[in-house]
């Protein structure tokens, strides 16, 4: 401490000070004395096993009794640190009787490695979900229960098929050209979120700035997601059950036009197109419309034959916690069930080819406390899923649905047999009721445990920790496969036009006998090994904790090139000075085998600094505020990604076969492939950031954050300066450049007045991006240009109008991409040249990746344990391409007409419509990227709502509960779009968006 | 302590058996240990079979003329033909950049997209030229490969280079020379060549090969070789460059492009600067030892294949093997039906009309006896109208007794076709779709490489580009003496050509003809139409002869009809009507309009490429 060089006059006084109290700590721990208090949890509860020690000797400790009480031998006026079994910290100012309230401020807050800060100490960014507010989604896969929480986290469901593993996460927008995706961390170690279940999960933390990911060097650039399972907690043994069922419905399912508008649609695309023979003929059309002959003009909706309007989730879980001071469990078992929307059951009793989903989840999370100094935690999870599906997978089901239209041909002939045709061969409910099944079967291991000894014995406040984790992942397949056979129809009508004559049924292909097969679909494997040496003290108005950390880390994929070997080292301090003034500096060092040995270790520094306001004495008088705290870090943060495995090295591989001779055998080839990359390195991310933390009234909380993150070091192709002269695949280069800025502000007021309860909280985020550099070589024009433009910016032509007349063509510039006739979208001539080309593409809208606004706002009253939770989630400044087949692109390739499109068709009575004329051609003029089809892809979603009832502590008081609570929950209610026909998260071909109502119970014994 | 002590010795124990089969390594052994193992340029020259595996591989780069799949080089010109540019045939395959690139002439230097009639990027020459390089500068340390070996192996590899550079040239002129495997950080600027530069540079590449390869095969190698480079390869590529260099493309007083100045033009790029008629001599000096080692060479050299004419012609271009092929190139062996997507030419020729003959190319083949077809019978005598009238019994069929050559490159009206007649007449099997459109629009069909699109005949059989035939070589000879001045002794080099097929010379063919230089010339373009059909010469003919007339004159196709009298069908009576085919940017418009623009000779280089800054200009035009 007295080497530190000291200039300010104010310190050198404070210190003397500190000196002073240092002696007067001394003197005073002679008198000893007895306070007491209570310890309350944030719902003003008793909390069981809260450690309370003397800050200033830390070895002067008890523990709460049941009832919240403690007592300890600490001097009035001085400090003691309440440290609660779900980790949140307190340090107060003992008095004869205290009474600490350990509310949510008092939380730590996980920063990963085993480290935690208060919020009053914490100089990083970050952000925290807590299971209350995970536990408000009913999604059964926990990836998909994080909508709209977690300031700063962009998450994106990608279709309505809820076991799928379609989450986009996003922390902070698109910072890079590339990869940029978060790292997900569950307990510390990088696991897939989708194995585990809501139910286990304690917290999620949402690490943004420098100062909390510089610690993760080469994998932090994106973002950490840290995971955080239940752990035991000292108490009576509590055990919880809980049962939810879900009525699940699909939304906005497409809609086509019945089997008489498709045949009139058809002719009229033709004449559109200069077909002058229709496609149907007036007797078939008058059959279309009558269904007096379905076997041959055939009236079928499909989404109604292969969708049913309803599918059912359950989730059953039984959580058991409690423990002693020397041993705390948490164990859980969950199992899982989901039916999906499918229809049509299967032809061959023997098998299911539904799709249908289950899961059983088992963990236990073990604290045991092996001697006073030792403690050590195993957490175990063992995942097992089943997944059972027709014998094609959803998209091929989807596109069938989609693309075969209500005249293709009957679901099966009045004889029985399949329908078909030649155009139209395959049918969407043959191809999930008659071509056999597949059924996956996964299992999932996350094995890890911790030693951690405190080494006080060598030095006051030193301890170490090690730990290991151990996890795998494997899934199989096996199916049963076959094809149907199907009977196309064809007949002609006699000349009165009401008689079919000539009927002719062929059979195409055969039903074969189910053929068995299985195979490993997909496996991996990670081992991780970590270990640390913390030294943490408080000194009267100094505090330090600091620690040195290295971990060891092997993840190995499925198949060549897949092995990550990657070490860390890191640094850290976090220095406090008065209570007031906090500093973090980390340094890490980051190897990885991703890059080229002898230049694959990447040195991180970061540093942090807060002031807490609120300590200050000129805001001691305003009662206002309750904590108020200003914050700002700097550092780099790196990411390893590269596009394929070695790109430093020269690669060479075999290929390009040959044929000499004058026979039918060939010789095979080796070649050179892709250029090695020389001087590669790793991406860095220069990460500012600005933030204030504050509570106000006891009720308001603010959190307001603003960054800048510069992205360098970028790998980019070289092809845009390299003369492809040189006769291989460019090379790439590390030479990209992307700025990314933003800010982010939530504001959350929680009350309680009486009986009456209410929580309502916003968030928004504003993230844009701007690409500096990526090597984009020569164009022609500027608006042409994606240098300075957002990252995944759409660019396509601007439509300015449809052709009115063959007039207005002749007058316009010469459209190069097909023919145009009236009716075909006009584009604009940026560079007005009299032509239309490539060269007239601008910039429209914005990415379709990731929004630039994301928001949200959640809203909770209760009055006497009746209450009501409501999510809303919105996103702004995101653009869709509606370039779907049958949907927005109709017809083409035989494909369906959607009734949206059919009604909004431009026709000559109806020359402003929304979209260009019906063709059944591929017409690359109305069918590219152009404003027509980009479309503002803005929500706001409700995601959640729930009515609930808690039962009363007087009511449970007579019965052996508890607690309990039971619900009923809309999830995904209503989406406020421009969109309207289609999901703005889900618009291409997919299993549909779904939106759920659930019956839930939740008790605790 | 002693429990810690116990724990943390365990730890280390359960870490090492964690990873019990890899020792346990930590720090840089652990992260310098690659995700995985790779083949280095150290194994492939380590052995001799890998490394002529390498060179094998380059042989795969060559060009095949053919649309074969949709890769880059595969897919042509989004599976339309560089022939269908030519006056001999039209595309009638809407979606090929053929029509949606040049017929509407929107085909410029920022849309070049990969489907051009050649990618200067996408083409694989480059990267053919680079891994011959790497092939010649590596194969020395082959340790069991003998030295006799290795120098004809490199000898392949030159001929791998100066084939794409033979290519690139006719499409683009003067080139950067490469003349080594660029490293990625290597300096690359390489400025244009001079037109001159790259032909020595191309025809120094033909010369060295030919002191190594062997001039043929022996007849034992043909079976298991045949298809690798040999010296009549090297000395026919090089004939073939001489002459497209001697023509008036290049070797003129006066560039082909005037009305602007151009830096290509200006640094001679695109032409020589002056004219040389002594470029002619340089043609058949190689000629002359072209056949004097053929004559010298121990396996008999090579010779036109004779026998049956349609079936010899067909053995010619077609066959693997045969005695006149100088140089074919291989994608695949054989297919197993016509609908397969990565052999599309069978889909694009035989169903789609990505090339159709035009009329005005079934005008140029004579007669079965060599006499000339007589055009004018196209003109209304056989119109739909007269040929009813009485009097009408000494109908001719036009398309019978015609130069067999016809009917193995064209499907015509009751020529033989899957084991019966071809019925090309409106409504018949081949000519179900009576609009322009289609495999048959101009009321001819392509027979050539596909034939009956049968097992039997095309697709079973394996199957080859014939990339230069002996015959070119005959009929080049005959253009250079020609043109230097030394017609009367041309003649017996086209008669050859004409006599595999059965027709008579051309003295004989034209009785009472005067001949001059350029009637001749004429006549040795036709032949050289008439032989190559669908072989990608025309285009480069047209080209090098700068003939603006052929790109803007009319072309025809014919409507046949049968024939009913009084409401009865006439057996194998038909009767004809010309038409105009539909137009092309570069034809003169229907009011005399000329829109043509010599531009069109050469190809564009693609414009983010010209500003990459190494070195390359444009060409004149774009």
């Amino acid at each position: 401490m007295l080497t530190l060089n000291i200039h300010n006059m104010k310190i050198r006084y404070y210190l003397i000070l500190l000196i002073f109290a240092l002696t007067f700590c001394l003197q005073s721990s002679v008198i000893a004395q007895n306070i007491s208090g209570k310890v309350l949890d944030m719902n003003g509860k008793p909390v069981y096993g809260a450690i309370i020690s003397s800050q200033k000797n830390q070895l002067i400790k008890v523990e709460t009794d049941e009832k919240g009480n403690f007592e300890i031998q600490v001097p009035i006026g001085e400090k003691f640190v309440v440290t609660t079994p779900d980790k949140a910290k307190r340090i107060v100012v003992a008095k004869q009787y205290n009474e600490v309230n350990m509310n949510r401020l008092y939380s730590l807050i996980e920063l990963g490695n085993t480290l935690a800060q208060s919020k009053f100490e914490s100089t990083a960014a970050t952000s925290t979900i807590y299971s209350e507010d995970i536990m408000k989604s009913s999604a059964i896969n926990a990836q998909n229960s994080l909508y709209g929480r977690g300031l700063g986290l962009t998450s994106l469901q990608n279709d309505g098929f809820e076991s799928d593993n379609n989450t986009n996460f996003n922390i902070r927008g698109l910072g890079s050209l590339q990869g940029n995706s978060p790292m997900i961390l569950v307990d510390g170690y990088e696991r897939p979120l989708s194995s585990l279940v809501k139910e286990e999960i304690e917290s999620v933390t949402i690490l943004k700035d420098a100062a909390s990911l510089a610690m993760y060097g080469l994998r932090g650039s994106n973002g950490v997601m840290l995971v955080t399972t239940k752990q035991g907690i000292i108490g009576k043994t509590q055990i919880d059950f809980s049962y939810e069922h879900a009525f699940i419905q699909p939304v906005r399912l497409p809609q086509f036009v019945n089997a008489y508008t498709y045949a009139n649609a058809v002719n009229e695309a033709r004449i559109n197109d200069g077909i002058t023979t229709p496609r149907y003929t007036d007797n078939e059309l008058a059959a279309f419309q009558s269904g007096k002959f379905p076997d041959y003009y055939p009236n079928v909706n499909w989404v109604d034959q292969v969708l049913k309007n309803n599918a059912s989730s359950n989730v059953y879980n039984v959580s058991i916690r409690g423990g002693s001071s020397k041993v705390r469990y948490f164990t859980e078992m969950n199992l899982t069930s989901d039916d999906e929307l499918m229809k049509p059951t299967n032809i061959v009793p023997a098998y299911s080819s539904q799709f249908r989903y289950s899961r059983l989840n088992i963990r236990t999370n073990l604290d045991i406390q092996l001697t006073p100094s030792t403690n050590m935690k195993v957490k175990l999870l063992g995942s097992l899923t089943e997944s059972n599906r027709p014998g094609n997978v959803i998209g091929t089901i989807m596109t069938a649905m989609y693309n075969t239209p209500a005249a293709a041909f009957p679901v099966k002939t009045s004889t029985g047999e399949w329908g078909g045709s030649d155009t139209w061969t395959s049918n969407p409910v043959a191809m999930i009721a008659a071509q056999g099944y597949g059924k996956s079967d996964s299992r999932t291991l996350f094995a890890d445990w911790t030693l951690n000894q405190d080494l006080s014995i060598i030095t006051k406040g030193l301890s170490a920790e090690a730990s290991i984790a151990f996890d795998n992942y494997a899934d199989y397949w096996e199916s049963m496969s076959q094809t149907y056979r199907y009977s196309k129809n064809s007949t002609q009508f006699n000349a009165t036009g009401d008689t079919l004559v000539n009927p002719v049924s062929t059979i195409v292909g055969s039903n074969s006998n189910p053929v068995y097969s299985s195979s490993l679909g997909s496996q991996w494997q990670h081992f991780n090994a970590f270990g640390k040496i913390d030294y943490k003290r408080i000194w009267t108005d100094l505090s330090l904790n600091s620690s040195l950390m290295f971990l060891h880390d092997q993840y190995v994929g499925n198949g060549q090139f897949t092995t990550t070997n990657r070490e860390r080292l890191n640094g850290y301090a976090h220095v406090g000075l008065f209570e007031k003034y906090f500093m973090d500096l980390s340094l890490t060092a980051n190897g990885t085998n991703k890059l080229q040995p002898g230049h694959n270790i990447g040195i991180f520094p970061s540093v942090g600094a807060a002031w807490l306001i609120s300590k200050e004495n000129f805001l001691n008088d305003i009662k206002a505020i309750d904590f108020l705290k200003l914050r700002a870090s700097y550092g780099i943060v790196g990411n390893d990604y590269t596009s394929s495995a070695d790109l430093y090295k020269q690669t060479y591989g075999t290929g390009g076969t040959y044929f000499f001779g004058d026979n039918y055998t060939s010789v095979t080839g080796m070649t050179e492939q892709r250029l090695a990359t020389t001087g590669l390195t790793y991406e860095k991310s220069h990460k500012t950031n600005v933030g204030l933390e504050g509570r106000f009234w006891n009720a308001v909380d603010l959190t307001a954050e603003a960054y800048y993150e510069r992205r360098t070091d970028i790998l980019v192709s070289t092809a845009g300066s390299v003369s492809s002269v040189i006769g291989a695949t460019p090379s790439m280069s590390n030479d990209g450049i992307v700025d990314n800025k933003g800010i982010e502000v939530g504001l959350n007021f929680n009350q309680s007045i009486g009986d009456f309860k209410y929580n309502i909280g916003g968030q928004f985020t504003y993230a844009r991006s701007t690409i500096i550099n990526e090597n984009e070589g020569f164009v022609q024009y500027d608006y042409l240009r994606q240098t300075g433009k957002p990252v995944g910016q759409i660019f396509g032509y601007q439509a300015i109008g449809f052709f009115k007349d063959q007039t207005d063509i002749n007058a316009s510039p010469a459209q190069s991409f097909s023919t145009v006739v009236p009716g075909d979208i006009k584009f604009k001539d940026q560079n007005n040249d009299g032509k239309i080309n490539e060269l007239d593409k601008v910039a429209l809208g914005y990415n379709n990746i990731c929004p630039e606004i994301y928001y949200s706002a959640n809203l909770n009253l209760e009055y006497k344990g009746f209450g009501i939770d409501a999510n809303f989630q919105g996103v702004g400044n995101y653009s869709a391409i509606l370039n779907t087949a049958s949907m927005f692109w109709p017809l083409r390739n035989n494909t369906n007409l959607s009734t949206y499109y059919y009604e909004n068709r431009w026709t000559p009575s109806n020359p402003n419509a929304l979209f260009p004329r019906l063709t059944t051609l591929q017409n690359n003029n109305n069918f590219n990227t152009n404003s027509v089809w980009v479309k503002d892809c803005s929500y706001l979603k409700l995601r959640t709502c729930e009515i609930y009832y808690k039962f009363s502590d007087k009511l449970l008081a007579k019965s052996f509960l508890t607690k309990a609570k039971i619900y009923v929950r809309g999830m995904n209610l209503f989406s406020i779009d421009q969109l309207k026909v289609v999901d703005p998260e889900s618009y291409g071909i997919a299993y549909p968006m779904t939106a759920s109502f659930d019956l839930g119970i939740n008790v605790g014994f | 302590m002693k429990i810690i002590n116990n724990l943390i010795i365990g730890f280390i124990v359960l870490i090492s058996v964690v990873s019990c089969t890899d020792d346990l390594k930590l720090g840089n052994q652990f992260l310098d240990k690659a995700p995985g193992s790779d083949i280095t340029i150290d194994t492939v020259f380590s052995k001799s079979v890998f490394a002529q595996s390498f060179l094998w591989n380059a042989y795969s780069t060559l060009w095949f003329g053919l649309n074969t799949d949709w890769s880059n080089t595969g897919v042509k010109m989004n599976m339309g033909l560089q022939e269908s540019m030519t006056d001999n045939f039209q595309s009638y395959l809407n979606w090929d950049t053929v029509n949606s690139m040049y017929y509407n002439g929107k085909y410029n230097s920022s849309i070049d997209g990969n489907t051009s009639a050649y990618n200067f990027i996408t083409e694989g020459s480059w990267s053919g030229i680079r891994r011959g390089w790497i092939f010649i500068e590596n194969v020395d340390r082959v340790p069991d490969m003998d030295a006799a070996t290795k120098a004809r192996l490199k000898a392949e590899a030159r001929m791998i280079i100066a084939c794409h550079y033979s290519d690139m040239y006719r499409h683009f002129g003067g080139l950067p020379i490469v003349t080594k495997s660029f490293k990625a950080n290597d300096n690359m600027q390489l400025p244009r060549a001079t037109a001159k530069e790259t032909l020595d540079f191309i025809t120094s590449l033909c010369d060295s090969a030919l002191k190594v390869l062997p001039w043929t095969l022996s007849k034992d190698d043909v079976a298991k070789w045949d298809g690798r480079f040999t010296g009549g390869a090297a000395l026919g590529l090089k004939i073939r460059m001489l002459l497209f260099a001697a023509s008036p493309l290049f070797n003129d007083d006066v560039p082909y492009y005037t009305s602007q100045s151009y830096e290509s033009i200006d640094k001679k790029q695109v032409w020589f600067g002056k004219k040389d008629p002594t470029m002619w001599n340089d043609v058949v000096t190689a000629c002359n030892q072209f056949f004097t080692l053929n004559s010298q060479d121990p396996n008999g050299g090579y010779s036109l294949v004779t026998g049956a004419p349609e079936s010899s012609y067909r053995q010619a271009y077609f066959g693997r093997g045969n005695s006149e092929i100088l140089i074919s190139t291989r994608k695949r062996a054989t297919v197993s039906y016509e609908w397969d997507a990565n052999w599309y030419y069978n889909q694009s020729l035989g169903h789609y009309g990505a090339a159709v003959p035009t009329l005005n190319y079934g005008d140029l083949f004579p007669l079965a006896d060599g006499t000339p077809f007589d055009k004018t019978v196209w003109n209304d005598t056989l119109g739909i109208y007269k040929v009813n009238a009485p009097g009408d019994t000494t109908f001719i069929d036009p398309f019978a007794n015609r130069d067999p050559r016809m009917y193995e490159t064209c499907l015509v009206n009751n020529s033989s076709y899957k084991g019966r007649s071809a019925e090309l007449w409106m409504g018949g099997r081949e000519r179900l779709n009576t609009a322009e459109s289609g495999a048959c629009a101009t009321g001819m069909g392509v027979y050539k490489f596909i034939m009956d699109l049968t097992n039997a005949t095309s697709i079973g059989a394996p199957s080859e580009w014939p990339y230069l035939r002996l015959a070119e070589i005959y009929l080049s000879y005959a253009e250079a003496l020609n043109q230097a001045n030394r017609t009367a002794d041309a003649f017996t080099w086209v008669d050859q050509v004409r006599a595999r097929a059965g027709l008579k010379g051309l003295m004989d063919s034209y009785p009472g003809k005067t001949w001059t230089q350029d009637s001749f010339q004429e006549e040795v373009l036709n032949e050289r139409s008439r032989e190559f059909g669908l072989e990608e010469v025309r285009w480069y003919d047209l080209v090098r002869w700068k003939r603006e007339a052929d790109f803007r004159k009319s072309l025809y196709g014919v409507r046949i009809y049968r024939v009913y009298r009084n409401g009865v069908l006439v057996p194998n009576r038909y009767s004809y009507k010309k038409f105009n085919l539909f137009k092309r940017s570069w034809q003169d418009s229907d009011d005399g309009t000329k829109n043509f623009d010599p531009k069109w000779y050469l190809a564009a280089f693609p414009v983010a490429e010209i500003y990459k800054k190494y070195g390359l200009t444009q060409n004149p035009g774009w």
